[in-house]
């Protein structure tokens, strides 16, 4: 392949150079490589016509006005400070993989941590929309559809507190003197400098955190440990019958809704409806509860509307939909 | 393209000249990882990857062609991977897919852009003012528009679009795109 680059790139010199002299004389191993395939052929057409060149050049002069120096040198830090986290992290692992292992059950004591009164920052996402914003210290936080989220810092006890409604993902800078903490419901995941998922909707009784890169502790409200994450692994906690289990997944399906796309991944679609309609703000009723189990995998989207998705899961599927305009309040899609 | 820098103090690792090097080629890599992904934003952060990586590991490239396929090969590697992530149910984006990845499609899209950034290159060679007018041309504004936003005369920008495109005709005489942008009209 090396070898066909560099012919490749020679035979583009080649074309410059009869572009350029004018005096429609052909360098023999231009004419030769053109003659060879029709592919070729139709290359040469094109570039030497230059129909699309007046788009071409535009699109190269803002990019150029758009290259910033800064903006690189930022993205290396951040890149240097991963770079030293993985190798702490890699010691972490080990040990933590000698400790712990596969599935487990814990009971979780649900009585209520302490208050603290403290400056409070809130930020909020509502339906349909996805926020990002960055801590002062560029710690960076999406927020999913329907979320809410609140940071304060707890000086005296040199801890940053943030606690979560929904779905967030954070890419948190990791201070060694002030951790971060993250409360949802029953549990606090504190964040030794890393990436990770949380989703925790009020209305489901489950609270899933994913950790991309890093490690992060799982506690109890009450600050004991329950299971710490290796990257990879997906933790998620029942309130209902108080059970964590921890498996792997795959880190782009769980992230995929910060770059705007539902990812569903086998799941079943009472789930996967539950999901559409904090984005859409649309009620989903299920008029045969047998359908609630059928399983779907795909990926959608989340610029489509919400008729288009109906369609597409009607197509590929055997459900059907009906829509009920309601002249107040939420729409309301009957799946049948 | 001729790629824009000293090999030998870049190898040497010189920040300066590691600046210099990205100011003025990351634009052309950019717009070959475009022919990959449709998306300026995507691209940017993929190829800025690309110069960080080439940066950090101090890899030994004797010469600029080796150095420039190392450039091709890894953003197109990286665009194939990013597009493998983004891969949706559809089937079509399946067969798009194949086609980005094969072999013949990247000699084609270092083709297009080798020559593509030669030419942007020439077009910089221009005095600053033809140069301007030019890019002012590329958007889509006609002669007056050109005039009102420079504050010069009309008369001015025809001159000075009369004059580019001599030059550019000298360098570049097949190419029909001149006559497209600079019709003196």
């Amino acid at each position: 392949m090396q070898e066909r680059i560099e012919i490749s790139l020679r035979i583009a010199h080649l074309i410059e150079d009869f572009m350029q002299s004018g005096d429609g004389l052909m360098n023999p191993e231009l004419k030769e490589w053109i003659e060879e395939s029709d592919a070729n052929r139709e290359l040469f057409a094109r570039i030497t016509k230059g129909n699309d060149w007046q788009e071409k050049l535009a699109r190269l002069d803002r990019m150029q006005k758009a290259t910033s120096w800064s903006d690189l040198q930022r993205k290396r830090k951040r890149d240097v400070r991963k770079l030293w986290m993985r190798t702490v992290q890699f010691a972490a692992v080990l040990v933590f993989t000698l400790l712990v292992g596969g599935v487990a059950g814990y009971f979780i004591s649900s009585q209520k941590s302490q208050q603290i009164e403290l400056a409070v920052q809130r930020y909020s996402s509502m339906k349909g929309s996805i926020s990002v914003f960055e801590l002062p210290d560029s710690t960076k936080i999406w927020l999913n559809s329907d979320s809410e989220i609140s940071y304060s810092e707890d000086l005296k006890n040199k801890r940053r507190l943030v606690s979560l409604k929904g779905e967030a993902y954070f890419e948190v800078t990791h201070r060694e003197d002030c951790p971060m903490e993250v409360s949802v419901g029953q549990l606090v995941i504190r964040d030794l400098g890393t990436s990770f998922n949380i989703k925790a909707y009020p209305g489901s009784p489950v609270v899933e955190t994913s950790l991309m890169e890093g490690k992060v502790d799982i506690l109890s409200e009450r600050g004991k440990s329950i299971v710490a994450l290796e990257p990879g692994e997906i933790a998620r906690f029942d309130s209902n019958n108080k059970t964590m289990d921890v498996s792997t997944f795959s880190p782009h399906i769980v992230s995929a809704w910060k770059d705007g796309k539902f990812v569903i991944r086998d799941q079943r679609m009472e789930d996967i409806f539950s999901e559409l309609s904090h984005w859409y703000n649309v009620k989903f009723i299920f008029e045969n509860p047998d359908l609630k189990d059928f399983r779907y995998t795909g990926i959608i989207r989340k610029s489509t509307t919400v008729e288009h998705v109906l369609k597409m899961l009607k197509e590929t599927t055997h459900i059907n939909y009906r829509i009920k305009d309601m002249p107040s309040g939420m729409d309301e899609v009957v799946i049948y | 393209m001729n790629l824009v820098g000293n090999i030998k103090k870049l190898q040497a690792g010189s920040e300066a000249e590691f600046r210099r090097f990205y100011e003025i080629n990351f634009a052309y890599f950019q717009s070959f990882a475009f022919g990959f992904i449709k998306s300026e934003e995507i691209c940017r952060d993929l190829v800025q990857d690309v110069f960080i990586a080439y940066w950090e590991k101090h890899a030994d490239f004797s010469d600029s062609i080796s150095l420039k396929v190392y450039f091709y090969r890894s953003i197109r590697n990286k665009c194939l991977n990013e597009l493998r992530k983004l891969k949706t149910t559809e089937t079509e984006a399946d067969n798009e897919l194949l086609k980005l990845a094969s072999d013949d499609y990247l000699l084609e899209a270092i083709i297009e852009e080798e020559i593509a950034a030669s030419v942007h290159q020439k077009i910089a060679e221009l005095p600053e003012q033809a140069q301007k007018i030019l890019k002012l041309s590329l958007t889509g504004k006609n002669n007056k528009e050109i005039a009102e936003q420079l504050a010069i005369s009309v008369n001015t920008v025809k001159t000075h679009k009369l004059k580019a495109y001599s030059v550019l005709r000298h360098q570049l005489r097949d190419l029909q795109f001149v006559l497209q942008i600079i019709s003196v009209g």
